[in-house]
């Protein structure tokens, strides 16, 4: 498994004569700022505006 | 169909994709949008010792793809490799209008027999790796020779987006991804894992 920059660019420095297989280590709460928003867009969709996604704490938004 | 508070009959979607395009700008400096906006947000990792983010590691992606390369992009934040700038001749696989999650492994398969010559990346994450892993058995068993990146962040992190951001079905079970190879070919040295 990789967890650093440095693990990752040694994997990617492999050559490609065999199945490559990439564990990377990363964050749950990790995510593009697009992607998050386009969760809580669908969220908004889905529940509605007396959702339950209101409560505190419950879903990932963007880094403010 | 209904645009705002008007509705059209009897239209078909290649008269709405004309429309759509007829309407839309342009675009000809199509860039790293997500990609360079991350990498720009992850300061620098200069000395190759910091902690991988989404970031970096879609910078890093960003690098390594060449030319004629066919990715196969998974659900949830493996979409964030709509992101990437594709040299010439690439291939884009995905099916994010369906949401079905772990589609993007046995589409691998498929790609890998359909253009055995080519390179063939597949962005997964842990959540969706899990419902169809056993494609990677089949893909030794014909010594095709895809680079699988798994990202393993415990879970739908998509999800948490969505609903229940640290709740407990949201997690998945944290397996021996990189053991998967010897696993499944144990007959054999094919498969490099990290």
């Amino acid at each position: 498994m990789v967890k650093t920059v440095a693990d990752l660019e040694k994997a990617l420095s492999a050559p490609n004569d065999s199945l490559i297989f990439i564990e990377s280590i990363m964050d749950p709460f990790d995510a593009p700022t697009a992607v998050i928003n386009s969760g809580n867009n669908g969220a908004d969709l889905d529940y509605g505006p007396r959702g339950p996604r209101h409560r505190d704490n419950m879903l990932l938004r963007p880094a403010t | 169909m209904d645009v705002g508070d008007d509705n059209y009959q009897a239209v078909t979607l290649t008269e709405v994709l004309r429309g759509v395009a007829d309407a839309v700008p342009q675009v000809t400096n199509r860039g790293t949008r997500h990609v360079a906006a991350a990498a720009a947000a992850a300061g620098n990792h200069a000395d190759g010792s910091a902690k991988l983010t989404k970031a970096s590691y879609w910078q890093a992606i960003q690098g390594y793809i060449r030319s004629g390369d066919v990715l196969v992009a998974e659900d949830g934040t493996s979409y964030a490799s709509l992101g990437l700038q594709l040299p010439p001749d690439c291939t884009f696989v995905a099916q994010v209008i369906w949401g079905s999650i772990g589609y993007s492994v046995g589409s691998l398969r498929g790609t890998l027999t359909a253009a055995p010559d080519r390179r063939h990346l597949l962005f997964v994450g842990d959540g969706s790796f899990q419902l169809t892993a056993q494609e990677v058995s089949t893909m030794l068993r014909h010594d095709y020779k895809p680079v699988i990146f798994l990202i393993n962040n415990g879970g739908y992190t998509i999800e948490r987006c969505w609903l229940g951001k640290t709740a407990r079905y949201n997690d998945v079970a944290n397996w021996a991804y990189a053991d998967l190879p010897k696993v499944f070919r144990p007959d054999t040295r094919r498969g490099r894992s990290w």
